[in-house]
């Protein structure tokens, strides 16, 4: 037996008193019943719904014992009911028949206690119509007049007589067909009020009808018989009536319910698919069709404030009126609505009550009444619901569920609402730290980097101005980057003054703690600041608003953006610091290399030496006199090589420490040249071209050492290059003040490697000519002693070196012979870079120093 | 002097003076030498006129110096004399690990030259017939035949160059006996020797790696600071 679970709830322990299964009966080939299982608890209300010839009247028959079932059984109290009407009544069950079944002969009296009279009814008319108005009193039926003919009657009191004499019976079950088919609205509700009340008592009842409101109001559950088959057992809570209309008759009815719910799905995939700021209104209009009614409003909570965000229908007036309530009483129905979060039916609006504030608007709107119905949300009131009625009342309650289903989708799209906003802000501020970090991280030098960071966070922010300074040891604070409205820039670029003077301000001030703080200006605008610790020094960002709406997200996203900055900063720290390390180990490396090939040069002119002198010092052994001479040749030549090789060596020493002394005097470069190539084998000196412009001046400078400069440069050209190759000298004035000199061949080109750093002291393969390598860059040193250049170029055939020197020097001119000049390790030359350098250890220092390469902007 | 009738020297060097010097020396005093000065004529003169020792430049310019000593070595058990202008510690150990018997530094003496090749020839030349100790000496199941210069290990032999051998021949005729630094340097390599720690270390470290089995019994004792001796009976 299947109980709903309401039943099993309300009687949890006891047993069915009627309880019908399998029930089946025929009329013939027709299926009255076709297996049909129901249970009725004690004090049920049974509601029996079908319509006509579904099976409702044989099955009451059967359980009063009218007609014998084909098949199936039927059980009062665990007993067995026979077809015995009279056995039936007797297991206390009593029947109300559609056709009501009072003799019409008798009086009210004798209907009433037909079948149960006695020997003092009989007896005494007056005990008997005693008892009859006793009894219809205790039920409660006003009949008054029992001795009224049944006939006499109205269909009401008929009913109404019925239902006592069934009743006086104090049946366990009673079994109703159709018991107010044809009654008024009074008399129906009579018979209403004395079943319900028997329902009281703990009489299970089934009550056989087709009065869906009836069985709506009456029934604890309702079963639905159609084709002699039970169709639903269903309980009035969990259904709407027209569904079991629907049952009854198999069809879909289109029931305002079903519209409704057509229209709320329609609704939902509207608002699905619906633009969120139009939602609202959306609800708004569904639902003022959904009510037939078309004065709406909906007011959100929004700081503290019920905003009116759509209406539908309402009069300007009110409208202005209303467009900003606060919550409580002071908010009229809205506002109370609001603080109790329960719906608030104004009946009357001009009754003293919600609209007390808003009298003369309701009246001037022709507001007679409103319901408000507050918009819960997931973090609690998201809003209220309001509707005006032009008539007083309160409102059904399925409307008033209507629009809190309504009011229910309205805090859905509220929500939908401010989730969007609050994802697209933090979009905006998760796309801000993304680009941000991309760029920092990027492979983009992070000067550059940076510049495009404060342009995304800018946007992020929405702020006017961005700036990021850095102090580094204690010099004057510095900007890196700027933002604005005109576009990005490196170093200051067109930020406004008041911008950095705050910034300095705050680098100066505050701790680099990486945590934001406000500021406000005198002119209103508001600004963020975050200090923080950066390699070189402190470092600070700086946002500025000049509206003062600083955005919600600010403060996080620019606390955030200042840890990647600091990242970003430390990175070029860290790639500056590789970087000198690089040049150390390489300087290391060079030098490592250089002395290492020196020692060597030095010590093979040496073991020359000594192995010659000892040979002849041998006691054991005579020379011949050819040997002898060799080997005294070998001595003198070597000895003489290393001495030159130790002049480089101090030279090249003298002039990486800046201390190259330099006897100046007005030269000749045309006997400088010469001079230079008399020094050369007779051989090589043929090949050798020099041509002088006329006119050529003379340049204050060292005779010696730039003929020392020329015998380099021309040794190096006919050193390294084929026999048979042409070197061509050239000098031409350069100006007034200076003279240039290219010394060409046309032999086979420097090769790639030496051509990169072709000053640097030599890598070279050893050669039979070689000196430490160190010529070209003595030749530099020397030139650049004198405020002159010396560079390589390298034409399509051989090389050319070109040198420049200045007439003279400012300031260090002068017939004294003996001047020398100083040059400091960084020597400016009118706007030359400084030489980049490698260090050799100065002569007496045990530390080697090391120079930055650097570009240092002309003086 | 030593009877150097016969004893050719092959020079490979690169510096014409300090050939010449090599050169005027050793023929005078009877040498032949032969002169190459790259590394790959080097080795095919090494073929060819199989000299008694290799004066060998370290500093060859299309060479390196320790990769030719080590393939000479690898051919050959010449005795080679290696000479660089460096002179750090790590260069003579390098050279020793290779394979050379005796490292020198430019500048040197003629005399310092006539003395190394001197102490090398001698101790690569078999040992005279008088030596009391007895012709062959087993230990373990290495078999030392002194007048043969041979040695196997379980019957295999084993490849020693004469420095090698020589120590191993001073070690194994004192068993048991703590030999000095000095002492080994001494008697294997010469007067003048004595101080030349590293040659000691890696040549004992050379006898290990071919005769001592790897987890097997020892067969040189290290005495820390003090010297080595050959494991006694």
């Amino acid at each position: 037996m299947q109980m709903s679970a309401a039943a099993v709830d309300r009687f949890p322990d006891s047993p069915p008193l009627l309880s019908v299964s399998g029930l089946a009966v025929r009329f013939g080939a027709l299926r009255a019943l076709d297996g049909v299982d129901l249970a009725v608890q004690p004090g049920e209300l049974v509601a029996l719904a079908g319509e006509n010839g579904a099976g409702k009247t044989t099955l009451v028959r059967c359980i009063a014992g009218d007609i014998a079932p084909a098949s199936g059984r039927i059980l009062l109290s665990g007993k067995p009911v026979l077809a015995d009407p009279l056995a039936v009544a007797h297991q206390g069950v009593a029947v109300v028949w559609q056709d009501l079944a009072l003799c019409d002969n008798l009086d009210v009296a004798s209907n009433l206690l037909l079948g149960r009279e006695n020997r003092r009814h009989l007896l005494s008319d007056t005990r008997f119509h005693a008892t009859a108005a006793a009894l219809l009193g205790e039920l409660g039926i006003p009949l008054h007049d029992t001795t009224r003919g049944a006939r006499a009657l109205s269909g009401g009191q008929r009913q109404l007589l019925a239902v006592a004499r069934a009743m006086a019976r104090k049946p366990s079950l009673l079994l109703l067909d159709e018991p107010s088919a044809s009654l008024g609205v009074q008399a129906s509700r009579r018979v209403e009020e004395l079943i319900n009340a028997l329902r009281g008592q703990g009489t299970a009842i089934l009550l056989a009808c087709h009065d869906i409101d009836q069985m709506f109001r009456l029934a604890d559950r309702i079963v639905v018989l159609r084709h002699g088959r039970v169709v639903a057992d269903v309980e009035p809570g969990a259904v709407h009536p027209d569904d079991v209309v629907a049952l009854l008759s198999g069809q879909q009815v289109d029931s305002s319910a079903r519209r409704q719910l057509t229209r709320l799905h329609g609704l939902v995939d509207r608002l699905v698919s619906a633009d969120p700021s139009s939602s609202l209104s959306l609800i708004l209009s569904a639902l003022g069709a959904a009510l037939g009614n078309e004065r709406l409003c909906i007011h959100l909570l929004q700081d503290d404030a019920l905003v009116c965000a759509a209406s539908l229908g309402v009069p300007p007036a009110l409208l202005s009126a209303w467009s900003r309530l606060p919550p409580g009483p002071a908010g009229g129905p809205v506002g109370l609505a609001a603080d109790s979060e329960e719906p608030v039916v104004q009946d009357t609006a001009q009754a003293d009550g919600a609209w007390a504030a808003f009298g003369d608007l309701a009246r001037a709107a022709k507001v007679a009444s409103s319901w408000s119905v507050p918009v819960m949300g997931p973090g609690g009131l998201a809003g209220v619901i309001t509707m005006f009625r032009a008539i007083t009342g309160a409102p059904p309650r399925d409307q008033l569920d209507l629009v809190t289903l309504y009011a229910g989708y309205a805090a859905s799209a509220i929500e939908r609402d401010r989730l969007l906003d609050e994802v697209t802000a933090r979009n905006r501020v998760l796309e801000t730290i993304r680009e941000m970090l991309e760029t920092l991280a990027g492979p983009i030098p992070v000067a550059e980097g940076i510049v495009v960071a404060l342009q995304s966070l800018r946007r992020g922010l929405q702020a006017d101005e961005v700036v990021l300074l850095s102090q580094a040891d204690r010099g004057p604070p510095r900007c890196r980057a700027f933002a604005g409205p005109a576009g990005p820039h490196r170093g200051a670029g067109a930020a406004s003054p008041a911008l950095l003077g705050i910034a300095s301000q705050v680098i100066a001030g505050t701790r680099g703690d990486g945590v934001a703080r406000q500021l406000r200006a005198r002119g209103g605008e508001r600004f963020l600041a975050v200090t923080f610790a950066a390699p070189a020094g402190p470092a600070a960002l700086l946002a500025s608003w000049p509206g003062g709406q600083l955005t919600e997200d600010a403060t996080a996203l620019i606390e955030d953006a200042a840890h990647s900055l600091r990242l970003a900063l430390e990175r070029e720290e860290a790639g500056l610091a590789h970087q000198e390390a690089a040049a150390l180990r390489r300087s290391q490396e060079l030098q490592r290399g250089f002395l290492s090939r020196l020692s060597h040069e030095l010590r093979t002119p040496l073991t020359a030496i000594r192995g010659y002198a000892s040979s002849l010092m041998q006691p054991d052994v005579t020379w011949d006199g050819d040997s002898q001479r060799r080997f005294l040749a070998r001595i003198a030549a070597e000895s003489a090589r290393l001495g030159r090789l130790v002049d480089d060596l101090l030279d090249f020493s003298a002039i990486e420490s800046g201390i190259l002394r330099l006897q100046q005097d007005w030269c000749d470069i045309p006997l400088v040249v010469e001079a230079a190539i008399a020094c050369l084998p007779p051989a090589t000196a043929e090949a050798v071209e020099a041509e002088f412009d006329p006119g050529l001046p003379v340049v204050w400078a060292d005779h010696d050492r730039l003929e020392q400069v020329f015998v380099n440069l021309l040794d190096n050209a006919l050193g390294h290059n084929p026999p048979g190759t042409r070197v061509n000298i050239g000098a031409k004035a350069h100006g007034p003040a200076g003279v240039t000199i290219t010394v060409a061949d046309d032999g086979s080109g420097m090769p790639d490697e030496l051509a990169a750093a072709p000053f640097e002291p030599m890598r070279r393969r050893r050669s039979r000519t070689a000196g430490a390598g160190l010529g070209l860059s003595i030749a530099r040193g020397i030139v650049h002693a004198h405020g002159g250049l010396l560079e390589l170029d390298r034409p399509a055939v051989g090389t050319r070196f070109r040198l420049w020197l200045p007439v003279e020097l400012p300031g260090k001119t002068g017939s004294d012979a003996a001047e020398h000049a100083l040059l400091s390790r960084n020597g400016r030359n009118r706007g030359q870079p400084a030489p980049a350098r490698t260090a050799i250890p100065a002569a007496d220092s045990g530390r080697p120093a090391v120079a930055r390469n650097e570009v240092i902007s002309g003086a | 002097m030593p009877d150097s009738a016969h004893t050719r020297a092959l020079v490979v060097e690169d510096d014409p003076n300090i050939v010449d010097l090599i050169r005027s020396n050793l023929s005078v005093r009877g040498f032949d030498t032969v002169v190459s000065t790259d590394g790959n004529r080097a080795l095919q003169l090494l073929e060819t006129e199989s000299p008694d020792i290799v004066l060998l430049d370290l500093m060859l310019p299309e060479a390196d110096g320790f990769e030719l000593c080590r393939q000479i070595r690898e051919r050959s058990a010449v005795a080679i004399i290696v000479v660089s202008a460096r002179g750090g510690e790590r260069d003579k150990v390098t050279a020793l690990n290779v394979g050379a018997d005796d490292y020198m530094t430019k500048p040197f003496s003629i005399e310092e030259l006539l003395a190394r090749i001197t102490a090398t020839l001698r101790r690569t030349r078999p040992a005279a017939a008088q030596d009391p100790a007895p012709p062959v000496i087993a230990i373990g199941d290495l078999v030392i035949d002194l007048a043969g210069q041979q040695v196997s290990r379980a019957g295999q032999a084993v490849h020693l160059t004469p420095t090698e051998f020589a120590l191993l021949r001073e070690l194994a005729t004192n068993r048991g006996k703590l030999l000095t630094h000095a002492h080994l340097l001494r008697r294997v390599w010469g007067h003048g020797y004595e101080t030349e720690t590293e040659y000691i270390r890696v040549y004992v470290r050379r006898l290990r790696a071919k005769l001592e089995a790897a987890g097997g019994q020892p067969l040189i004792l290290t005495q820390p600071r003090a010297g080595y001796r050959m494991a006694p009976e």
